[in-house]
């Protein structure tokens, strides 16, 4: 009996200094090689290596879409391009450069993103009612985004008020993305995100589609005009003013982008800015820029704030 | 009597956000939950018929809700004056729409563009 517990001791301590000289090797390994993994454990250890592997992009330094519209677009092409051409799923994104996210780059602002990055982030931006990205696929969620814009209205108003008009701005935008702005029936996605600063509350509403510029429906001669005589500026404005008519080609469709307009014109929200394809529109001074990046898709930025008209009603 | 002439007056009354949904959606039920199109066929068609039938004025109230979508609108409108003629359809609705009074103005004209387009 006493032999075989011996044994077992035995070999126990053969596997412990098996073990102990695979980690001093390791150990001598790393340090040879000035590796950062010492001390690291399995799961970082992993994660470094997945690191090692993936190709790497840097947020640029302002990631703004509404104030430095071409470095975000810049390094979102670059994203959809790996996306796109490469068989790689790993994407290393070094925020280390970026020194200002606005509210509508994408989410990824003072939102619970920043429970999920390591290093030092402020207590503040890890407890917030912000929205990061609200998704929908295929289909117009106004159930969910209900609770949503209440939730806007009372940080402006101080009460969850009902808002229609925003509410029926976003559902259009809804239904725009699911039913015009894809090729293909499959996987019409659009995003959401709700920054809320004090009583001044921001939405940024994208999806990626082919633009409105493409998606329109151009009579004959307006479809030649558009190839020769306007630019994209002028098809865009005239689509707000409700100049074209829906793709579907029905008389009773294609007032969505005029209602769009329509509720920055009566003051319902402030601060309006649409991106699609390669223009910037904003439409507080009523101005376009052609963009140096284009977008596939259209963003849609606006705020709500107490300069803009509330009903007030529960 | 009296709780036969109360059914007979609720039957002639839909108030969209507590019948159908505070929420209501898109155009098509391809679009999602509680679109205009499921509002058409599953309760203003029939609620407008009987109303109809009964030789009474069917009363559509849209407070109360989230807010409304054009399409939505003008989808169950459209496919209501289509199915029973525009003029019949303004005729025998009478529409409420104490916070968003513009809405009455739009829905009539969502029901002549049935006429135009028929």
């Amino acid at each position: 009996m006493n032999q075989k517990r011996l044994k077992v001791k035995k070999h126990q301590r053969s596997v412990q200094l098996k073990a102990l000289k695979l980690r001093r090797k390791r150990f001598a390994w790393l340090k040879s090689k000035n590796r950062s993994a010492i001390g690291r454990n399995i799961h970082q250890r992993q994660f470094d290596d997945v690191v090692k592997q993936a190709l790497h992009l840097t947020v640029p330094t302002n990631f703004s879409i509404r104030n430095h519209p071409d470095e975000a677009f810049m390094f979102i092409a670059r994203l959809k391009n790996i996306a796109n051409h490469t068989k790689t799923r790993n994407v290393h994104i070094s925020l280390r450069n970026c020194k200002y996210i606005s509210n509508g780059a994408i989410a990824l602002e003072k939102s619970g993103f920043f429970n999920f990055v390591y290093g030092n982030v402020s207590e503040e931006n890890k407890q917030t009612i912000n929205t990061i990205v609200q998704q929908g696929i295929n289909v117009v969620e106004p159930e969910i985004i209900a609770p949503l814009v209440t939730q806007a209205m009372k940080s402006v108003w101080g009460a969850p008020y009902r808002n229609q008009r925003v509410q029926s701005l976003l559902i259009e935008l809804m239904a725009n993305s699911v039913n015009h702005a894809f090729k293909t029936k499959k996987d019409r996605r659009w995003y959401l995100s709700i920054s809320h600063d004090n009583d001044n509350v921001s939405f940024t509403f994208i999806d990626n589609g082919q633009g409105i510029c493409k998606t329109l429906n151009l009579k004959f001669l307006d479809k030649i005009k558009s190839l020769y005589l306007f630019s994209n500026t002028e098809i865009i404005s005239a689509a707000f003013d409700g100049k074209f008519g829906s793709r579907t080609k029905e008389r009773k469709r294609g007032r969505g982008l005029p209602n769009v307009k329509k509720c920055f014109s009566e003051n319902y929200i402030s601060n309006l800015v649409v991106i699609t394809n390669n223009i910037y529109y904003d439409f507080k001074t009523n101005s376009t820029r052609k963009l140096k990046y284009e977008f596939d898709g259209t963003c849609y930025y606006w705020e709500l704030n107490i300069n803009c008209i509330s009903w007030n009603n529960l | 009597m009296g709780i036969k002439y109360k059914l007979h007056i609720m039957e002639q009354f839909v108030k969209i956000s507590k019948d159908f949904s505070p929420t209501p959606g898109a155009r098509y039920k391809t679009d999602g939950k509680f679109s205009g199109e499921e509002f058409y066929n599953n309760i203003l068609k029939d609620k407008f018929r009987n109303s109809i039938d009964q030789g009474n004025i069917l009363i559509i109230d849209l407070d109360g809700t989230y807010g409304f979508a054009t399409s939505f609108l003008s989808e169950a409108f459209y496919r209501l004056a289509t199915d029973f003629g525009p003029d019949n359809v303004w005729a025998n609705i009478k529409l409420i729409s104490t916070e968003e009074p513009y809405l009455i103005d739009e829905i009539k004209e969502y029901i002549y563009d049935a006429q135009v387009q028929s």
